[in-house]
């Protein structure tokens, strides 16, 4: 059997690579959920707008949001803003990834 | 002097990361876990191993103790997981038990210095896992029936009944080798 030096010192190093794995985990955990939270608002914010009764209209409240996320000339403004917010955070992401690449360097 | 208790160090530790305290609580643990672990994997390197593993694994928490069981039993109880995980790797990879039994007389020499527990010790190694890990337990860590059933994942009447029926396998057995010796 080791000394009882040796089995510290290995305890040390496995019970630090231990929390290091759980603290990048816990940070995958926080920006999946905070990319699932936007794009969720993203998705129900027009159709949380469209509940605002318009007057005098027969239209149900999810054909309006059909019309604003589907139908009309707003289409191209609702791609570009999905394509750039997904852009924004693949960046964001790549540059996460680049400096704890970095810091582990 | 009053001793201070495995859960006051152990808390004391996840505070202020000192390594005096992690000392204390393995010169405290190291021997009767590894015992513990090598009467599940058979491999006194393995079962060094994962005793490092286990206290590794106490010593990784971020909040202090504040368990429903002791100290100790928590440590055995990730030793065993542990133990048991392992077995099932190697078994997967290996196809069988990597049993040794060179390394471990020596290691057992330093472990267990009274020769009549010994004695009792080698002969619990021919006693089905469930039986042996509920003996050594009870009688080499005095551990309660409920601390034990904590450990293993059972009730306190199935802890009982595996006690029972141990200690009634481990008589016939120590029957047999002392009629063996005296026949020799």
């Amino acid at each position: 059997m080791r000394s009882i030096d040796e089995q510290l010192r290995e305890i040390t190093v496995r019970s630090e690579e231990m929390r290091e794995t759980r603290a990048v985990r816990r940070s995958r955990i926080i920006q999946c959920a905070a990319a699932v939270f936007c794009l969720a608002v993203l998705t129900a914010l027009p159709a949380l707008v469209m509940r605002v009764p318009v007057a005098q209209q027969d239209i149900s409240w999810s054909e309006q949001f059909g019309s604003i996320v589907i139908i009309g000339p707003c289409i191209p403004y609702v791609i570009i803003g999905f394509v750039a917010f997904l852009l924004g955070i693949s960046f964001t992401m790549l540059c996460i990834h680049v400096q704890k690449n970095k810091r582990s360097k | 002097m009053n001793r201070e208790t495995d859960e006051i160090i152990y808390s004391r530790y996840i505070e202020n990361r000192d390594e005096d305290d992690l000392r204390t609580l393995l010169e405290r643990h190291r021997d009767s876990l590894t015992l513990f672990i090598y009467g599940i994997v058979r491999n006194m390197e393995d079962a060094e191993d994962i005793m490092i593993g286990a206290f590794a694994t106490a010593a990784s928490a971020d909040s202090p103790f504040a368990g429903r069981s002791s100290f100790r039993t928590w440590l055995f109880g990730i030793a065993r997981n542990l133990a048991r995980k392992h077995l099932r790797r190697s078994r997967h990879i290996y196809g069988a038990d990597t049993l040794d039994t060179a390394g471990a007389e020596e290691a057992e020499d330093e472990l267990i210095k009274s020769e009549s527990r010994r004695g009792l010790y080698d002969a619990m190694m021919d006693l089905p896992e469930d039986y042996r890990n509920a003996i050594y337990l009870a009688y080499f860590e005095d551990m309660s029936h409920e601390e034990i059933a904590r450990i293993m994942h059972k009730t306190r009447k199935q802890v009982y009944n595996l006690i029972f029926r141990g200690k009634q396998s481990l008589k016939g057995l120590l029957e047999e080798q002392e009629s063996a010796d005296e026949k020799h």
